[in-house]
């Protein structure tokens, strides 16, 4: 009994840390967050035969950021600003709409958009503009409970999906450009009250407050808008942070500015820190942490260790400890010009003077940094990290004074650049010397470049790594592709005509594999024919 | 004081929320004196220039303002929509300002290009379209050279004078020239109108519009430099300035 017991239980990790066979049931494809399915019907030798097997039609302009859930024969989609939609995953019918009703003014800083749900044990968890978690019914989308976490007209927006961890779901709140103190909440996910909260910016008296000049803690960002991660084993959630507030004006807060650009390790039944890493101390250029937290068991130097690999915004990448937060490996993956590199602690050396100026500096990278929020891939067959790089990519800085006003844009500065931040062009004529994206392969065990895969324009996309050997990916040029994991080499790919600015998931239903990507203003869903 | 029908336009407006662009364009900004224009700057320093510069000049794929020309309004009421709802797709976002506020905002947009057209130089413009045409400067400029209608608009009487003097000083990436062969050894040359990971866009020589696929061309080589030759030492000063205060017109053919 009792081995049966454990063997339930090990099937039970197993289930959280890698995608159930058929379904997408998180918004990174698993609690470890590595975008990577076990499904294994489309391979190199058949993938050229991917054909589209249904689309979905936002109703929306908004950029399209969702990333869908799969959950036993149902796809549970977003639209921009706050609608949810479960889809029949093998025609695209839908099977129910709900639309939350927003106010007329809400805050998220850059496009009014969203990246999808949590579900767990019958329903689905959507978190608002106006600063509210909402509980449907999966199966008839109608509302189970709502709270409200904050006063959203001080500048605060929920746009990433939430977590469920056991029992709790747990959501951030954007607003690093609008003088926010972020935090981070868990609710009872039967009932949605409040269970904890953790200040990301701690308060006087708390430790880390410090860290702070003056009084800027009150306004010093630190937002949430990207899914965690969590480790079962260690009962650890993590979560990568925003940037500080103000973003250009780094003379207001004098220090390091603590918790802002750090991933954090969190006790999910307490809220309770138990550690961090600070990527950039006292940010100047806006490089959130807002990365995916990407859990790998692996050996290192000879022994199995629970890691953690981060490319972080700032241009380099680590491995961490992540029982404990040790830093083990820091190298940088695209061309940055403000470090001279980082320590044994993995704090980097600053370069001094390559902060925002008056009259303007250029520094690399540029203000959307060596990559982003696009969810990084880990193939535990292959063995290598797959990100979206931006190289040669840079940005000139500038800083000015700025007072703090409720509700109101309060970043102290502001970046040129000949690269658009997150916009599609439809003609694009300048050439890569001002910066392109790749799909770069990085042998986590030493931060070095496995392949590229190189694009002429930048990308925002996301990435799908399968147990056969593919990698999917899309583009800023309206390309969605899928390479053989191994060595970059294009196998397939399709001209989609809109940006790919979210992650492709894969799914099984019907009997069939299929793979679901957002571009433009439509869902693609493809599959062999 | 404030005028009383200020305060009624206003009023009509934000209360009406006046969207419809049809019936915009009798409402024009009621806050444009110099301390609204004042007021606007600060306002436009603290919420806008992040992302469209301090000099107004645009940041990151953002628009230029200085050129007076706004691509996705054409008044004063259709840029004040965009500061209070934002442009959806876009990372344009909707500003928590009042409708004083927003209008004293569009008042400092629309200076950028009253700034500009203050340092319009001296000369005749009417001279300048004769030398234009002595120069047969439409031969190419209509067809297939920058159109200097919406151009000269954008330039400084330095910046355009450096450019005829100098053509290849700054050539816009929209004016590349590409000269490619196929595998299949046939080449062409033209305009480089586009180009993704996978493929090209041109205008070839003989106005065909083309699209070759990356994995069919065996060489290629993109021409960064101007096809319009040099009008160093070809003009005297006076006929400078008839020329390009003619460009600067923008009232061209």
């Amino acid at each position: 009994m009792k081995m049966i017991l454990s063997l339930l239980a090990a099937l039970t990790l197993q289930a959280q840390t890698t995608p159930p066979a058929d379904n997408w049931p998180t918004y990174h494809g698993s609690d470890f967050s590595q975008h990577y399915s076990t499904l294994a019907d489309l391979t190199p030798a058949n993938v050229s035969k991917l054909s589209l097997a249904w689309t979905h039609q936002a109703h929306s302009l908004e950029k399209f950021e969702t990333t869908p859930l799969v959950i036993d024969g149902v796809m549970y989609l977003t639209e921009a600003p706050n609608t949810i939609l479960a889809l029949d995953p093998v025609s695209g019918r839908p099977y129910w709409v709900y639309e939350h009703k927003l106010p007329e003014v809400t805050y998220p800083c850059c496009g009014k958009v969203n990246r999808g749900v949590a579900y767990s044990d019958g329903l689905i968890y959507f978190a608002t503009h106006d600063a509210k978690v909402l509980a449907l019914d999966a199966r008839t989308g109608r509302l189970r409970w709502e709270n409200t976490l904050i006063d959203h007209r001080q500048g605060y927006s929920f746009t990433h999906a939430p977590l469920v961890v056991k029992d709790k779901v747990i959501v951030g709140s954007g607003g690093g450009e609008l003088g926010i103190r972020g935090f981070l909440a868990a609710l009872d996910a039967k009932t949605g009250k409040e269970i904890w909260r953790f200040q990301i910016i701690p308060g006087p008296g708390e430790p880390g407050n410090e860290t702070w000049g003056g009084d800027s803690w009150k306004h010093g960002g630190g937002s949430i808008w990207l899914t965690g991660s969590y480790d079962p084993e260690l009962n650890l959630t993590y979560w990568g942070t925003g940037n500080p507030g103000p973003d250009w004006n780094p003379a207001v807060r004098p220090g390091d500015n603590l918790y802002s650009d750090s991933v954090l390790a969190l006790d999910p039944d307490t809220g309770k820190l138990k550690w961090y890493f600070q990527f950039t101390p006292h940010d100047e250029w806006d490089w959130d942490a807002v990365q995916t937290p990407v859990l790998v068991d692996r050996e290192w130097n000879g022994r199995m260790r629970k890691l953690m690999f981060w490319a972080s915004r700032n241009g380099f990448f680590y491995v961490f400890d992540r029982a404990n937060g040790q830093f083990l490996l820091g190298k940088e993956f695209v061309k940055q010009t403000w470090a001279k590199g980082l320590d044994e602690r993995g704090r980097p050396m600053r370069i001094p003077g390559m902060g925002p100026s008056k009259q303007g500096t250029t520094t690399y990278p540029g203000v959307q940094g060596g990559t982003n929020w696009y969810a990084p891939a880990y193939s535990p067959r292959t063995g290598l990290f797959y990100l979206t790089a931006w190289d040669d990519y840079h940005g000139t800085y500038f800083a000015w004074d700025q007072k703090y006003e409720q509700g109101k844009w309060y970043a102290g500065g502001g970046v040129k650049a000949p690269v658009p931040p997150t916009r599609r062009e439809r003609i694009v004529t300048r050439d890569t010397s001002d910066g392109y994206a790749a799909v770069r392969a990085l042998d986590p065990l030493t931060g070095k470049v496995a392949w590229d895969y190189k694009m002429q324009d930048m990308s925002e996309s996301g990435l799908l790594a399968t147990a056969t050997d593919l990698l999917f990916s899309g583009n800023r040029d309206g390309h969605f592709f899928a390479l053989d994991a191994r060595n970059g080499k294009l196998l397939w790919r399709r001209y989609l005509g809109g940006q790919v600015i979210a992650s492709p998931i894969t799914y099984r239903a019907g009997g069939k594999q299929y793979v679901s990507v957002a571009a433009g203003h439509t869902l693609f869903t493809f599959a062999l024919e | 004081m404030l005028p009383r029908n200020r305060l009624l336009l206003f009023f009509l407006f934000t209360t009406f929320a006046a969207a419809q662009e049809e019936s915009s364009t009798r409402i024009s900004n009621p806050f444009t004196t110099d301390e609204d224009r004042a007021a606007g700057a600060k306002i436009y320093q603290s919420q806008c220039a992040s992302c469209h510069g301090l000099d107004g000049k645009g940041g990151q794929g953002t628009p230029d303002f200085t050129t007076g020309q706004f691509r996705r309004a054409s008044s004063d009421e259709g840029l004040f929509q965009i500061v209070a709802k934002g442009i959806s797709g876009t990372t344009m976002p909707a500003f928590n300002l009042d409708g004083k506020q927003i209008w004293q905002t569009v008042a400092h947009l629309r200076s950028f290009h009253l700034r500009r057209a203050a340092s319009a130089i001296p000369g005749d413009p009417n001279k300048g379209r004769e030398l234009f045409r002595a120069h047969n400067c439409a031969r190419c400029h209509q067809s297939n050279a920058p159109d200097l209608t919406k151009l000269a608009r954008n330039r400084s009487a330095a910046e355009l004078r450096r450019s005829i003097e100098d053509p290849d000083a700054e050539v816009d990436s929209a004016w590349w020239r590409i000269q490619l062969t196929l595998n299949s050894g046939q080449s062409f040359e033209g305009r480089r109108l586009n180009e993704d990971t996978h493929s090209i866009q041109f205008l070839d020589n003989q106005g065909k519009l083309r699209t070759a696929a990356k994995s069919n061309i065996a060489r290629s080589q993109i021409i960064r430099t101007s096809p319009m030759p040099s009008y160093r030492g070809k003009l005297q000063p006076e006929e400078w300035n008839h020329l390009l205060a003619y460009l600067i017109s923008g009232d061209l053919p």
